[in-house]
């Protein structure tokens, strides 16, 4: 934990010296009594000084609590990073490509990634990707009439 | 009064209403009874359907989500020993015991009415103390709404489970994010990174959805491949009929849990998860038999988690309809679907917009009759549905988000932004910060911004009105006290610790 600890914590500094430099850069208004700056300044102020806190203590304390054996293998590995790098990228195709056929893709795909038995899993995919995709269709372009991607 | 009620009766009692919120409540106990999905969800998946519909249409349908997922939670904790909502995580510990003993009919009866009677209590609650709080908000004047921001996220972070100083973190950055776009003052574009669509700020709904709906979906990945083994049940009216005369039997209990699911409600950032445990534990103290809980046998051990987590539902929206604070996660997104009508929940909203709250307070009590209707009706396809794998549920949700989110503005960055608030979300989930303070501080941070800018314009610079006026000092004075509580707290633990380590042992 105190590792993941001060990591956090340096990254938010980090971030927080970037706000800061960009706050330098407001536009302050004559007319007003109080400065644009101030919140900002107030608000980044106290991030900044929470993370330096938190970082302190990584040093200074006693023993924490550590994470569970293989926790950050199932976070940062396996199938979760597969499924948001999947998603990630049905985001960037969905514009060129459009919403319908991605969509049915990416739920056929995905469920025949995730699934423990492909071939009984299979024609359910194909019809939820079909179905879901045909409800999506008929709300939100027929009912509410907004548009598709 | 009469007269808005007898008006907004009038909004609420169209069939394309009542059918929203039976739909809504239907939806919700179906999503609420399945394990990793939750009422937070519900409501951020159909927040953006009700951009298109009236915001009585749209809301009455949320009421409706919100009712039954709050309530569905009960399905699971008793048949399969998995909450099916965080808000039910207490009624596992007698729930699935009485199941496995052959009574799960009597579980899920005893569950389901008290749910339903929970929540109408909190909903007369509801209906007695936010005018009157709104009345009182009335004096509220800039100093008392920054001090309001500074209690709730000083009570989000005392209040939230690990580390307080990551929950303030956690606020902190949510409040860096309420900064980049435009001064909500005067217009001047700041933390924009020389991107074009930062101009305009994060929009609320698309991060809100983001940061709870990606990194809950990621780790429902594990739950994969996991046999559930369910409890078959049979449920009948007369389980119905028994389970009504054993809550009346404990209708103390049903109060003392009523009070406290409408308390814990009212406190900013924690809802019905919290309100479960501290009324079973409550049940607990005051039972004569206490060695019987956890064994599935006693009624109360059932009656006051369900009653209370229900109950915070009514508790929940005070804040959120009298100062624009919500109670809970589900209550946030609701402030969201506000937001997105161009509604300002505060104390004005029930000058402004009495027919729309007392329409609301009304659905609230047409959903809980729904829901009373399809716990003796449809809880045989709600114990089916609770078994659906998660392969199937995890890319439609994650498909169904993204459109939602694209449907608020048409545009792609929208979704980006979705995208980016989850990836946040689910890296700060893992490093054990809480979400919901990230996503106060974004909605809130405009707030606090216009007013501490408002308070010290009207007090020339000076910071002494916020504790010179009585209002405002006392909400600071709380937030300093809610602050060091989980110190003290933690001393006196380790205190107890010692003692008990030092005593020597009897003969």
């Amino acid at each position: 934990m105190k590792t993941a600890n001060r990591i956090s914590a340096s990254v938010i500094i980090l971030i927080c010296l970037l706000m800061f430099q960009q706050a330098t850069q407001i536009q302050d208004m004559a007319y007003h009594l109080s400065s644009n700056r101030t919140f900002p300044y107030m608000t980044i102020g106290f991030v900044l000084l929470l993370a330096v806190s938190l970082l302190v203590t990584t040093f200074v304390s006693g023993p924490t609590t550590a994470f569970a054996n293989g926790y950050w293998k199932r976070v940062i590995g396996g199938k979760r990073l597969i499924v948001l790098g999947s998603f990630c990228i049905y985001l960037f195709v969905l514009p060129i490509v459009g919403f319908l056929p991605t969509s049915a893709a990416f739920i056929v795909l995905m469920t025949v990634f995730l699934s423990p038995r492909i071939r009984h899993d299979l024609p359910a995919a194909l019809a939820i990707a079909v179905g879901v995709v045909g409800v999506c269709y008929v709300v939100f372009v027929y009912w509410l009439q907004f548009y598709l991607p | 009064m009469w007269d808005q009620y007898v008006t907004s009766f009038g909004l609420v009692a169209t069939p394309q209403i009542i059918l929203s919120i039976a739909a809504g409540v239907l939806g919700g106990l179906f999503v609420g009874a399945m394990p990793g999905l939750t009422s937070t969800m519900a409501i951020a998946l159909l927040v953006p359907v009700t951009f298109g519909m009236e915001p009585v249409h749209g809301l009455s349908l949320l009421m409706g989500v919100y009712c039954g997922g709050i309530s569905g939670g009960f399905v699971a904790s008793c048949l399969l020993n998995i909450p099916g909502t965080p808000s039910s995580a207490a009624t596992c510990l007698d729930g699935f015991p009485m199941s496995k003993n052959g009574q799960a009919p009597r579980a899920l009866a005893l569950a389901g009415y008290s749910s339903m009677i929970g929540g109408c209590l909190s909903g007369v609650c509801l209906v007695v103390i936010a005018p009157t709080l709104a009345n009182f908000a009335l004096r509220f004047g800039p100093w008392e709404y920054f001090a309001l921001v500074i209690f709730t996220f000083s009570c989000v972070s005392s209040l939230s489970s690990g580390s307080t100083l990551k929950s303030f973190i956690a606020a902190g950055l949510g409040l860096m994010f309420a900064l980049v776009g435009t001064d909500p003052s005067n217009g001047v574009v700041r933390f924009d990174f020389g991107f074009e669509d930062l101009e305009s700020g994060f929009d609320v709904m698309p991060a809100l959805i983001g940061v709870f709906a990606i990194p809950q979906l990621l780790e429902d990945i594990d739950d994969i491949g996991v046999e559930a083994h369910l409890i078959a049940c049979n449920i009948k009216f007369a389980d119905y009929m028994s389970a009504a005369r054993e809550i009346w039997h404990h209708k103390i209990e049903v109060i003392r849990s009523t009070v406290i699911g409408v308390v814990i409600g009212i406190l900013p950032g924690v809802g019905p998860g919290l309100s479960n445990v501290v009324a079973y534990a409550q049940a607990r103290t005051a039972s004569k038999t206490p060695e019987k809980f956890g064994q599935g046998v006693l009624p109360e051990a059932i009656i006051a988690p369900e009653t209370a987590n229900n109950a915070s539902m009514g508790g929940a929206m005070i804040p959120l309809l009298t100062l624009g604070i919500p109670g809970d996660a589900s209550t946030l997104m609701m402030l969201g679907a506000f937001m997105l009508h161009n509604i300002q929940p505060g104390p004005l909203l029930f000058r402004d917009n009495g027919d729309i709250v007392y329409a609301i307070f009304i659905a609230y009590f047409i959903a809980f009759g729904f829901l009373l209707l399809f716990l003796h009706f449809c809880l045989k396809p709600i114990i089916k549905a609770i078994v659906v794998p998660a392969q199937f549920m995890i890319p439609v949700l994650l498909v169904l988000c993204t459109i939602g989110c694209f449907s608020l503005n048409n545009r792609m960055f929208d979704v980006y932004c979705f995208l980016g608030f989850g990836l946040v979300g689910y890296v700060l989930k893992q490093l054990k910060y809480p979400l919901l303070p990230v996503i106060l501080g974004l909605i809130l941070g405009h707030m606090a911004e216009q007013q501490l800018r408002l308070s010290l314009t009207l007090s020339s610079g000076s910071l002494l009105p916020f504790v010179t006026r009585p209002i405002s000092a006392v909400l600071l004075l709380i937030s300093a006290a809610s602050l060091l509580m989980p110190y003290f707290a933690a001393r006196r633990q380790e205190k107890r610790r010692m003692a008990i380590l030092v005593t020597p042992p009897e003969d």
